[in-house]
């Protein structure tokens, strides 16, 4: 095990590299900053002037070169439009997108395994075909479509929770169901097959014939089995969330990471968004780490090949 | 099976961790006392009284405080002007009939010679802080923006004035490198902080802002939610509301629906879908600035293939637009056809320029005339969602040149990209959007400058045409008017020049929409960057009743 984690640790660099360059070649391919940065009226001069003055005449290799020399001690530079650290402005924004992240995982994972656990339970039952609608319902929604009706329902109509912002507690509530219901249901229709395919084990059966109570075999027997790829799943869109969550940050106001980013590509503020990404692609990293390291405490098989290494 | 200990203990860490989500959550800040609260029902507020605190949500980040930051954000200039003021502004002028200079930390300015700017302060006046206005705050404000190691926007706008001098302990004045009277429409965007801000760092005058504006900061974390109080102390008397708040809410229909839930009371820039929602309520209203945006097009009158350089074609393609249509059709009556690059409320607009009338005849008729009598195909590049229904538009005014022969082809482009395009004159039409902000310079250097880089173009599409030449000594002559008069006289001309030649395919103006709560009884004032308080009732007008504010009364 030790070697899988050394392995991703001397791995982890060179991903990070080959993402941020490739990201600063497609931001450089697709647009000049200085074109938003000068107002409508500068010269070709004044656009020459600012062009120096950030470092944006020298050639595209010199200035990835920089930025990575520079990165290594944690400076990402200023922003070009906001005049602040880079780093520093994508900080802000990390703990309003890790809660809203934490908090529509954990929705999904209490409200989808269950229910998918039920939906597997009493298969080909009236509960079984509601629970699956319900998660291709969530599959199909549009996220957008969704928060907005959630927001008329709950904040227009019923006056229970705010419209948008961020707060208080009860402004986390409808962002965070937003964004879980994409999740919840895939854990849903996950957790369903998976489970079907287990309780149709021999060593389901020996539980039960064993004299277990129907829960203790659902828990401690089925659905232990079926935890590593619920637990692949949950990590990785933890992850996701964490920089993705653009339409659920945009329509409820939510100052995270996704909005500062689509600001910064379109703008194409390359210290923002290097220092943004060089974050979003480090936690990944450690997310996939962390779950590869969970599958050893799922799994005593791995656990044992992992020793046998 | 696990033992109970291990069970509690997992129970233990899913309860902290959702105590800790929750706690951060709240941990910035507090909701405001102004506001109602969520479960308060909209309406609930007396209709009698008016309300006291107000709450705007902006499409934009709201930046910080500090004027000699950069932000990145138009609203950087909007929400400071609340706690810090410029010398001047522009805007519509107390009588109503035009826009001017109107003056805020000014007591009186003049261009003693065409390339000196000569500015006396208020005596008087005094900051947050205690602190008196003097030429030398001016000094101080305009050297940090226009001299920083790295300049912004408006270090590029403010440059034209050259260097500052001290002339008296109340008066400052710049010697110009050249003449430019148009700069006064720039003024705005320097905003005087006090000197006491030389010994802070930008972050530590954000965290307590300092002005002579009507409203003290209470709180504005950079982006986040700003919260001001009327200050008592301004020279104009205090301002109403007694409590504003502001913060971004960049989704257009969550703004309008703060509004229906009654927990905001201005939401900014109402998308067009949504205003029969507020309309329909009793409750709410759609405030509207009429005409303060527009959208045209910059022809690429270098060009042989397509023909644009030929004015005859390019009138064609003004004529073959049926601007009242899109108008009633695409912006549901919310504008108005653009009569030519200015309309009411520029210097220099002029009534009796008359938008090109939709005559697709005569469309076809000048295209035959100029040799394409089956028309002609060409390159369109565009913006998608960044301006009011900016490809929709688009969309209708190509299916309309369908109609006589000229086939279209949209090139949906993001901001970054189409502007890197225009300024390497790679375009055969570009989108053109435009606030109202009274001196056209920037507008008219914009479209018959930079847009062109001669330097690029006429290796491939011969010398530049004198036309352009032409328009090019007429910016110049305005630019460098040595007066108001003379500058309104010399832009009148431009303006009826670029309408006959057809530099641009002229579309429609567009009102700037907000929804309100009625009780409010919010207007704007016709200015380019409106403010959320009641600036009529302290500038000592009467507000409109209308909630459609025309650019000029009169």
């Amino acid at each position: 095990m030790q070697r899988v984690v050394l392995a991703r640790i001397i791995q982890t660099p060179i991903a990070l590299v080959a993402v941020l360059l490739v990201v600063f070649l497609c931001l450089l391919a697709t647009g000049d900053p200085v074109e938003m940065l000068a107002p409508p009226e500068a010269t070709a001069a004044d656009k020459e002037q600012l062009r120096h003055a950030y470092g944006l005449d020298q050639p595209a290799v010199v200035q990835f070169g920089v930025f990575l020399s520079r990165a290594v001690h944690g400076d990402f530079g200023r922003s070009f439009f906001k005049g602040k650290p880079a780093l520093d402005l994508v900080l802000e924004r990390f703990p309003a997108s890790l809660q809203l992240a934490i908090a529509s995982t954990i929705i999904a994972i209490v409200v989808g395994v269950p229910l998918g656990i039920v939906a597997a339970v009493r298969r080909g039952t009236l509960i079984d075909q509601a629970a699956m609608g319900l998660a291709l319902l969530g599959q199909s929604i549009a996220s957008f479509w969704l928060a907005l009706m959630l927001i008329l329902l709950f904040a227009v109509q019923l006056h229970w929770l705010p419209v948008s912002g961020y707060q208080g507690p009860q402004y986390l509530v409808l962002p965070a169901v937003s964004l879980s219901l994409w999740l919840l249901a895939l854990l849903a229709r996950l957790t369903r097959s998976e489970m079907l395919e287990v309780l149709n084990e021999d060593y389901v059966r020996t539980a039960r014939a064993k004299g277990l109570r129907d829960w203790a075999v659902l828990i401690h027997h089925a659905l232990r089995n079926t935890l590593i790829p619920l637990v692949t799943m949950a990590g990785l869109s933890l992850g996701w969330q964490l920089g993705g969550a653009l339409v659920v940050e945009s329509v409820f106001a939510w100052p995270g990471l996704g909005l500062l980013l689509l600001e910064s590509v379109l703008r194409r503020d390359y210290p923002v968004v290097l220092a943004g990404i060089t974050l979003l692609a480090s936690v990944f990293i450690i997310l996939n780490l962390l779950v590869d390291l969970l599958y050893v405490y799922v799994d005593p098989r791995i656990r044992q090949g992992a020793t046998s290494l | 099976m696990r033992n109970a200990p291990s069970r509690w203990r997992s129970v233990a860490v899913v309860v902290l961790t959702c105590s800790l989500i929750l706690a951060g959550c709240g941990s910035k800040e507090s909701p405001s006392s102004t506001s109602q609260s969520p479960s308060q029902a909209p309406g609930q507020a007396q209709q009698s009284a008016r309300p006291n605190e107000w709450n705007v949500v902006i499409a934009e980040q709201t930046g910080g405080a500090d004027p000699l930051s950069e932000y990145g954000t138009n609203a950087q200039y909007q929400l400071p002007i609340h706690v810090l003021e410029p010398l001047m502004h522009v805007e519509m002028l107390p009588d109503g009939s035009a826009w001017g200079v109107v003056n805020d930390l000014a007591e009186r300015w003049s261009f003693p010679n065409p390339t000196t700017f000569e500015v006396e302060v208020k005596k008087g006046v005094q900051f947050q802080n205690g602190e008196e206005l003097t030429a030398e705050h001016v000094k101080y404000a305009y050297d940090a923006i226009v001299f920083a190691e790295k300049p912004g926007r408006r270090a590029v706008s403010l440059k034209v004035l050259g260097d500052a001098e001290l002339v008296d302990k109340y008066t400052i004045r710049w010697h110009m490198p050249a003449p430019s009277a148009t700069v006064l429409g720039s003024m705005y965007t320097l905003l005087i902080p006090p000197l006491a801000r030389r010994g802070m760092t930008a972050e530590e005058f954000e965290a307590r802002p300092i002005g002579t504006g009507p409203y003290k900061v209470i709180e504005w974390p950079r982006d986040g939610t700003v919260r001001l109080e009327a200050w008592d102390g301004y020279r104009k008397g205090k301002a109403f509301p007694e409590r504003l708040t502001i913060r971004t809410v960049p989704d257009p229909s969550t703004r309008v629906l703060e509004v229906l839930a009654g927990t905001g009371q201005i939401a900014q820039a109402v998308p067009i879908e949504s205003l029969s929602s507020v309309e329909s309520n009793p409750q709410k209203e759609v405030v509207s600035l009429k005409g303060n945006f527009s959208l045209s097009y910059v022809i690429n009158i270098f060009k042989n293939n397509p023909p644009l350089r030929d004015q005859r074609v390019r009138q064609a393609l003004n004529y073959a637009v049926d601007r009242d249509t899109i108008v009633k059709s695409v912006l549901g009556g919310r504008g108005s056809a653009l009569p030519g690059p200015l309309w009411s409320g520029w210097l220099g607009y002029d009534s009796s320029i008359q938008p090109y009338p939709y005559d697709p005849d005569k469309a076809r008729a000048l295209l035959r005339e100029a040799g394409y009598p089956d028309g002609f195909s060409m390159k369109w590049t565009i913006t998608q969602g960044i301006y009011v229904k900016d490809s929709e538009i688009a969309q209708a005014v190509a299916s309309q040149l369908a109609k006589v022969g000229i086939q279209v082809q949209l090139q949906p482009l993001e901001r970054a990209r189409l502007l890197a395009e225009r300024s390497e004159g790679d375009y055969d039409m570009t989108e053109l959007a435009w606030p109202n902000s009274w001196i056209p310079a920037n507008l008219f250097a914009f479209t018959l400058d930079t847009s062109y880089p001669d330097a690029k173009l006429t290796p491939r599409w011969g010398a530049t045409p004198d036309s352009l030449t032409e328009a090019r000594k007429m910016v110049k002559d305005a630019g460098t008017a040595s007066s108001i008069d003379q500058m309104a006289t010399l832009y009148g001309q431009l303006n009826r020049y670029v309408h006959d030649q057809a530099f641009w395919l002229f579309v429609h103006t567009v009102d700037d929409l907000w929804a309100t709560q009625k009780d409010i009884a919010w207007r704007p004032y016709p200015t380019n960057y409106v403010v959320f308080y009641d600036y009529w009732k302290m500038a000592g007008l009467q507000a409109p009743r209308d909630p459609a504010v025309p650019p000029v009364l009169k």
